[in-house]
């Protein structure tokens, strides 16, 4: 029995923990064979879209009509279209747009429903009624019937899927932000802050972000793969993107009109598509589970 | 029958070392509990006193392994259980009170349904089991148990619900009964009724007990034999009239020592871990000159009323008349310069919402506050800040009331910067303040979670004198720290009050702190002080009845002063 180490001061105590919680993070996200998974998945297609334009064989909008609805050929990996452009391309630059939809619109969703949220759990009772009567509002309408509304409106185009994803998505993000900040300023540290005489702005940046945040990109990052099936949807509609620019919604609204004639088109629009689902979708859960301590017991 | 040496004891654990992944948690411990007999097991947090519960009960989480010895209940090894022997035993010959019964009566269950359920192994008849479960229900002192056979579990106080799951654990009339800290969260005179229960049902019953506790005045009033753990080894063992009479042990020794209910004489500096267990104590009365009502009072409060309301809405149609609680009700009160005050009352008597007020986080609806010329309530947010210089308070939570990401470097100079006073190093600044506290500089680097609750309650402290305020008010400084760290804090807070002449506004419920440290005692009872007096006149002729009980119900574990066992 040794009772000197019960001293006043206890520098290197047994509950001392690493206090780099990152590291430890994601070491456990490689021990996960799903997380595992879903990291090549994304990493593979990262690295395919953004290197799109060295990668790709031909230019995707280079049409050649004397090669329409070619089979796959060393020359065409996934074969032609119905104008004869190269889909294996097309593919490559369908990820591009998708990739680009869905970060763009996630991190701004994230963003604005972080800055709604924050506003109303910490802002006067009538300030908070409003700001969640508002996003209930918005999210009552369902993403397809909106884009449909507005679509021919405005012309379908880029930033309208971007404007339409964001808008959408935002009361989401608010309402679990908005959530969160309650739980965190009803803590004894946030009554600390307030004591010490702490304002708005520093309670709000130093001690409630901080303490959300990390959860909410985990939440962010498993949102991506609706965001892109979403993306798709839109274009497939018809109200996304619009040639000559590429996405895989539009090659599957194209392919889909061949399909007697070639399934390729659908196939080489689809798998690049289930891929990203998948890849995000496992990636997000891997992640949740690495970072959460919660579920540390659980494996 | 004479000594039945074919009878083996109630629950036998013997050389058990048990671990979690590489953490040790229990090492060669043997015990016996005869029949009929209550074993206290004493440790401070992470002894692996609950370890050793939930082992005896076989319910460890799954990372737990048991490396060697075995655990024997009524002859049988437990470990050979499987869930249908678990099912026969637990519930029926072996029951579980837990801590917080809030948390472990089922939430959807009504009390009737939670009684009767529990006697599913038993052949009798419906009216039969709701007889049986009123009876025992009107046993352990539930007032009006037809009533509240219809009631939920938080519809209940603290105090009932905890006799309920006491009914439950009794009504099979177990062989033995594992009741793990079943007092920790009751005021101090529901301790005492709580306890008194526990005894009469134990030799009403017959079984024997296991009580887990941190709490050493239990243990005398209450057990016949005690086991003694301190980092899942077992330091001393024997009878309570043995161990505490004549403790061996140097662990023994010193938690007896560091209890502050031991020490008859008042004394401003408490005994700590670090001390040597067989020096003679040394009681402090501190500088001749603390005899404060001379001084100038800093703050007075007069006729202070706080009430939280809810309005009904358009629930008033359906006779929904919202709520109004009057939580500190015509309260008055001033502290001089470099006192320090007690306010003693149970949970919720209003003494958090008093110190809620006085540091401005609740406004107060009548009343006035008189801190510097200033009259508190009246004051905007914005005029509040040049105050909050002034006082500063330190919460109940130890870890929680400091931000989860910010580093103790940070967190310590955190007011200096909210309110910009001019400082050419922080971090310099850190390391002096952490120094006053008693931490060293590899602390100034830590994120709360990677701390003790001793450690973290230091740099509460540290933060707290950063401005170097004219008064802290100290909600439950020792509240969830173990009797050795709570010396070292309470000394600590002396010993700064002594340097700077702050004066200390204590909230606590426990006594027999407040008897060595604080200068006057103000006894609040459902938001208001019944009296306010020097610390040696409130406890030596008490005025109210309530002052009386309260005084009274702190257990003692001084064993001459408790009852005699046999």
């Amino acid at each position: 029995m040794t009772l000197e180490n019960t001293s006043s001061v206890r520098p290197d105590s047994p509950i001392v923990r690493s206090p780099n919680n990152l590291s430890v993070g994601f070491g456990r996200l490689l021990s996960d064979p799903m997380g595992v998974f879903g990291l090549i998945l994304v990493s593979t297609l990262v690295f395919m879209s953004v290197f799109a334009g060295i990668i790709a064989p031909y230019d995707p909008a280079a049409i050649d009509v004397l090669q329409r609805f070619e089979t796959p050929s060393w020359d065409h990996l996934l074969g032609t279209d119905e104008l004869g452009r190269d889909v294996f391309s097309r593919a490559l630059y369908g990820g591009q747009t998708a990739l680009k939809v869905a970060f763009m619109a996630t991190f701004a969703a994230l963003a604005i429903g972080t800055f709604l949220g924050i506003t109303a759990a910490y802002g006067p009772k009538w300030l908070d009624n409003i700001i969640v009567i508002m996003l209930d509002t918005i999210r009552a309408y369902p993403v397809i019937i909106l884009a449909l509304a507005v679509g021919p409106i405005f012309g379908a185009s880029l930033t309208l899927v971007i404007g339409i994803l964001v808008f959408t998505s935002v009361p989401y993000y608010g309402r679990i932000v908005r959530t969160a900040a309650l739980s965190v300023l009803q803590t004894e540290y946030i009554d600390a802050e307030h004591a010490m005489g702490a304002g708005t702005f520093r309670v709000t940046f130093k001690h409630v972000l901080p303490n959300i945040i990390g959860p909410m990109l985990i939440m962010a990052s498993m949102d991506i793969p609706v965001v892109i099936a979403a993306e798709a949807g839109l274009s497939f509609l018809g109200v996304g993107i619009k040639p000559p620019d590429t996405s895989w919604g539009l090659m599957l609204d194209q392919g889909y009109r061949f399909i007697n004639r070639t399934p390729w088109l659908v196939i080489a629009a689809g798998i690049p598509l289930v891929i990203a689902t998948l890849g995000f979708t496992f990636l997000g859960e891997a992640l949740r589970d690495a970072f959460d301590p919660k579920s540390q017991r659980a494996r | 029958m004479a000594f039945d040496h074919q009878k083996p004891p109630t629950l036998r654990v013997s050389n058990l070392s048990l671990n979690f992944g590489p953490v040790q948690a229990l090492s060669n411990v043997s015990m016996d509990i005869g029949h009929g007999r209550i074993m206290g097991v004493v440790g401070e947090s992470g002894s692996g006193k609950s370890t050793l519960a939930r082992a005896t009960l076989g319910l460890l989480p799954g990372i737990a392994e048991i490396s060697a010895g075995r655990i024997e209940f009524e002859g049988q090894d437990v470990a050979l259980f499987d869930a249908a022997d678990w099912r026969q035993t637990r519930g029926a010959t072996m029951t579980y009170i837990s801590q917080d019964p809030l948390r472990a009566l089922a939430p959807t269950l009504t009390i009737g349904d939670l009684m009767t359920d529990i006697q599913y192994r038993s052949a009798e008849t419906k009216q039969e089991k709701r007889a049986k479960a009123i009876a025992t229900l009107e046993r352990v002192g539930l007032p009006n148990p037809e009533q509240r056979m219809k009631m939920y579990p938080h519809e209940m106080s603290g105090g009932q619900r905890q006799r309920i799951s006491i009914a439950m654990a009794v009504m099979q009339k177990p062989a033995l009964l594992i009741a793990d800290e079943a007092t920790t969260a009751l005021d101090a005179t529901l301790e005492l009724e709580i306890i008194g229960l526990l005894k009469e049902l134990q030799s009403e019953i017959g079984c024997s007990m296991m009580f887990v506790t941190h709490h050493l005045g239990v243990v005398a009033s209450l057990c016949d034999d005690v086991t003694v753990l301190h980092n899942g080894v077992i330091q001393e063992q024997g009878t309570v009239r043995d161990v505490f009479g004549s403790p061996q042990a140097r662990y023994t020794k010193t938690l007896l020592r560091c209890d502050p209910a031991m020490i008859q004489q008042k004394t401003r500096r408490l005994p700590t871990t670090s001390d040597d267990p067989d020096a003679p104590l040394v009681i402090d009365t501190g500088p001749g000159d603390r005899i404060k009502s001379q001084k100038p009072p800093l703050i007075d409060i007069k006729n202070l009323d706080v009430t939280f309301r809810q309005k009904p809405f358009l629930g008033g149609l359906l006779g929904d008349t919202g709520y109004e609680i009057n939580a500190v009700k015509n309260a008055s009160l001033s502290i001089s310069e470099g006192e320090t005050i007690a306010v003693v009352g149970e949970s919720g008597s209003g003494k958090t919402t008093l110190a809620r007020t006085i540091v401005g986080l609740q406004k107060a609806d009548a009343g006035s506050i008189h801190f510097g010329g200033q009259d508190l309530t009246q004051l905007t947010h914005a005029q509040y800040r040049t105050i909050r210089k002034d006082i500063a308070i330190m919460f109940q939570d130890p870890v929680g009331a400091l931000s989860p990401r910010m580093r103790v470097s940070e967190i310590v100079t955190e007011p200096l910067v909210i309110h910009g006073v001019a400082c050419e190093d922080y971090e310099a600044e850190a390391r002096r303040l952490l120094a006053l506290v008693g931490l060293d500089e590899s602390f100034m680097h830590r994120y709360p979670h990677a701390m003790s609750g001793g450690q973290a309650r230091r740099v509460s402290l540290a933060r707290a004198i950063a401005l170097q305020p004219r008064m802290i008010v100290a909600d439950e400084p020792t509240a969830g720290l173990d009797v050795s760290i709570q010396g070292e804090i309470l000394n600590l807070i002396a010993e700064i009050q002594d340097g700077t002449g702050v004066a200390i506004l204590l909230i606590t419920h426990n006594l027999n702190v407040v008897r060595h440290i604080s200068d006057r005692v103000a006894i609040m009872y459902m938001g208001d002080f019944l009296e306010i007096g020097t610390t040696e006149s409130i406890f030596a002729n008490p005025k109210h009845d309530y002052t009386r009980k309260l005084i009274s119900a702190h257990v003692h574990p001084d064993f001459s002063v408790t009852q005699a066992h046999g």
